[in-house]
Parts: structure tokens; C-alpha cells; sequence
């Protein structure tokens, strides 16, 4: 028999994305909703979070596309390049649309170290183009940690001078979706939510409150040795690994119960001390990740 | 701490306190007033917690260089100081590895603490005290 078979609290944690995507997949059936166009931007940063949303499990990429949102832009995902693809992307401002922003914005220079496109000889950057969508979407998430709070794009020494898409937005309202990379359900998820109901409960950090209301230390798999106050000496031991500088009590999400790569296992279930990617103040403040 | 220290540091706070009351004399500003409200309030807050470690915890006396051992590695106990007083935040659960968000334990922190939290001095509340800093 399954471990996990009796616990219906892991079960449901798990199901979150697909219950929320079932919903609003009846929702647009029963009320003949158009379904609503997606806009993926890359900014500063590594293109992480959209291969994070190409390993979804529960409901998968496919799904996603094929029964809830119309993929209209994607940097990565387009079949369209070169102005072609502009073209696509101002095509696109003109619908009703949900925007996704990853990566931070750099601004420095005029914003020159992160360009989206040249079209008809002009040089459209990353931040303008951002801007552009931001003030025609109807909702925006701020993906990533580098687009939530800065992240790794605008670490110390920060050449780029890149801010989050949290900041630059500052007029208007962004759900933040950080994680390093998002997992994959957090984004189909809050979508889902999005497209049924509206906007989700947040935190005081504009957080989902589904995904992001407990710490990694709540639900860690690990806290009873806390408790105990028993501690790991070194990477590998199977006790807590809050002496070796375990981020988990300091960042909030649901990685214990959730677990990554199609549920199979988290960081502190792999012997890795949290890093603490989903919350602010990383990775300048989370540093070191390892100390003996 | 001993007790000439005390003195010293509590007639510092009483000059500080008279200092504030003399400016709060000399302004009709709203603001500035509020301001100088608070900078006493936090003096007489400063003087409560000196009395009550003064008179609670007198363990141990902590140079920075004994407290340079207690950085929270390899094993090691994770000692602070803050306002003159020596914090234990082994166990405190945002000190992961005698870290906490760039701040490294086994010295002095209270320009960092003073950056970070404005002062707020109910942070410190919850940390067992092991001692003081000696100067």
C-alpha cells in the first residue's frame, strides 16, 4: 500500500492546481467564457519559471494551453521571431489578457542589458515593453523570485541596476509568485483562481495565500528533531538542519507537502539545507547556504 | 556591567532625556515634537532594560574577542550583542547556523539592529540573556 494513501491532507495539498483547474475548466464550459489570453515575458533573468511550468504535473503544460488560456506571447514559446513575433505580442495587447512577468527589469542605461526586441529599426527594451503590457492587462503576476523581489538579477553588486517587476509596477496591483524557479502549480494554480474567481486572498506581500501561508519549517518533514533539539553535524546526517543555516523557519511556501519534480521529493528530503528562494532578502540575505 | 558603569550609562540617559525635554521647549512643530516624544520614550525604554538586566541576568562579562568564539559554527553556541548585553540566538529559529539575513552572530550588532528595526526593542525580548559586553 501507498504511504501517503491515508492522508488526505497530502492528497488534497496536491491536488490544489488540478482541483482549481477542473473549476474554472467547467466554469468557461457552462458560461461559454472565451478563454482568456496569457502574456509570458522574460526579463532579466535565466528563463527558469517557464521551464519550471513545463514540468507540470497535475495539470500538465498541454492542459493548460489546450483547455484554459490561449498562450499568445512567450519568449521562449513562440513560433514567431524577429518582428514577426513583436507583431504577435502587440496583436495580443489588444485582447483581454492575463500578463506574467519573470525576471527583474534592468533599468540601467535606459534599460539596455535586457532588449525584447528591435523592430523597424528601433531598440524596444524589456522594461518598455513590460510597461506596455502592464498598463492593458487585466491581471499581473509577478513570477519568480527575481520578478517578486529582485532576487538574484538585482544581487549585490547588482551591475544591471535590475529592480523586481514588483517594484517598477509600483502603480499598479501584482501578485507575487516567488520561488526559485515557481513551482509549476503555484502558477497554474493562482491562474485558475484567477479565471473562476477572481483574485486569490493575499498576504501582506501580495503572496497567494493557498500556496505561501505556511513556512518550510511548519510542514517540514524534519521538525520533530527540531523540537527535540537534535541537530545534523554535517550535510547527510538525517537530523535538522538548522545548525548548518537551514532557511526554512525565515521563508514561506509549501515545498514539504507540495514537493517538486512531479511530487517526489523536496530540498531537505534530499539532505540540502533550505535555501529560503521564495522569500525577499534572497540570495544576499540567505547567505551563507552552508555553514559548519 | 558593575555599578560605576551602571551610573555612568544612567546619567547619560538622564542628560539625553534632559536634552530632548529643553528641545521639546523650543518647537511648536507637530512633527518634530512627536519626534522628540519618541526619542524619549525609547531613552526610557533603554534605561528599563539596563535596570532589569542589571538586576536579572549579571552572568558574564564578554570581550569581542571571547564573543568572536560564539559565531554558531561547528557546533559552537550563537552569541549576539545588543545595547551592551549578550544575547543567545542558538535556538532562535531566524538564526539558521548563526545567520540571520546577512548578519553574522559572535559580535556586536546593534548598528545593524538599529538599521533593521528601527529600534524595536520587543525582538530582543524573547532571547535569553547569557551576559554583557564589555567595552
Amino acid at each position: 500500500m501507498n504511504k501517503f494513501e491515508n492522508c488526505p491532507m497530502i492528497d488534497s495539498k496536491s491536488q490544489t492546481a488540478m482541483t482549481l483547474i477542473n473549476q474554472s475548466i467547467d466554469y468557461i464550459k457552462q458560461n461559454n467564457v472565451p478563454k482568456l489570453n496569457l502574456i509570458w515575458l522574460e526579463a532579466t533573468g535565466c528563463s527558469g519559471n517557464i521551464i519550471s511550468l513545463l514540468n507540470g504535473e497535475n495539470p500538465g503544460l498541454y492542459f493548460l494551453l489546450k483547455e484554459m488560456v490561449n498562450l499568445k506571447y512567450d519568449n521562449s514559446l513562440s513560433p514567431y521571431q524577429g518582428e514577426r513575433a513583436f507583431e504577435e505580442f502587440l496583436e495580443a495587447l489588444n485582447t483581454e489578457f492575463i500578463l506574467v512577468v519573470e525576471g527583474a527589469i534592468s533599468l540601467k542605461d535606459g534599460g539596455l542589458y535586457s532588449v525584447f526586441a528591435r523592430y523597424k529599426g528601433k531598440i524596444i527594451t524589456t522594461a518598455k515593453a513590460v510597461r506596455m503590457a502592464a498598463d492593458k492587462a487585466k491581471y499581473i503576476l509577478a513570477v519568480g523570485t527575481c520578478s517578486s523581489f529582485g532576487g538574484i538579477s538585482s544581487a549585490s553588486p547588482n551591475p544591471s541596476e535590475s529592480i523586481s517587476t514588483f517594484d517598477y509596477l509600483n502603480d499598479k496591483t501584482v501578485i507575487r509568485i516567488p520561488g526559485c524557479p515557481a513551482h509549476p502549480d503555484w502558477v497554474t494554480g493562482t491562474i485558475a483562481h484567477l479565471i473562476s474567481f477572481g483574485m486569490p486572498l493575499l498576504d501582506e506581500k501580495n503572496r497567494p495565500l493557498m500556496f505561501y501561508s505556511l513556512t518550510v519549517h511548519d510542514g517540514c518533514t524534519r521538525r520533530s528533531f527540531f523540537n527535540k533539539g537534535i541537530f545534523a553535524q554535517k550535510l547527510g546526517d538525517a537530523e535538522c538542519m538548522f545548525k548548518l543555516g537551514c532557511r526554512g523557519p525565515v521563508t514561506k511556501a509549501d515545498c514539504p507537502i507540495r514537493k517538486w519534480n512531479q511530487y517526489v521529493n523536496y530540498p531537505i528530503g534530499d539532505n540540502t539545507p533550505c535555501i529560503g528562494c521564495a522569500q525577499d532578502n534572497f540570495p544576499d540575505g540567505m547567505e551563507p547556504f552552508v555553514r559548519y | 556591567m558593575d555599578k560605576e558603569e551602571l551610573s555612568v550609562e544612567l546619567k547619560e540617559c538622564y542628560k539625553n532625556i534632559f536634552n530632548l525635554k529643553n528641545m521639546l521647549n523650543f518647537t511648536q512643530c507637530p512633527i518634530k515634537r512627536m519626534q522628540i516624544e519618541d526619542e524619549i520614550l525609547f531613552e526610557i525604554n533603554k534605561t528599563l532594560y539596563m535596570l532589569e538586566d542589571y538586576t536579572k541576568y549579571r552572568q558574564r562579562e564578554f570581550t569581542i574577542e571571547e564573543l568572536s568564539k560564539y559565531d554558531g559554527s561547528l557546533g559552537n553556541p550563537a552569541y549576539i550583542a545588543v545595547y551592551g548585553i549578550v544575547y543567545d540566538v542558538s535556538n532562535s529559529p531566524v538564526w539558521g547556523g548563526g545567520t540571520h539575513f546577512g548578519a553574522t552572530a559572535g559580535g556586536d550588532l546593534t548598528s545593524q539592529f538599529e538599521k533593521c528595526h528601527k529600534r524595536d526593542l520587543s525582538k530582543l525580548k524573547n532571547l535569553p540573556i547569557v551576559g554583557t559586553l564589555k567595552v
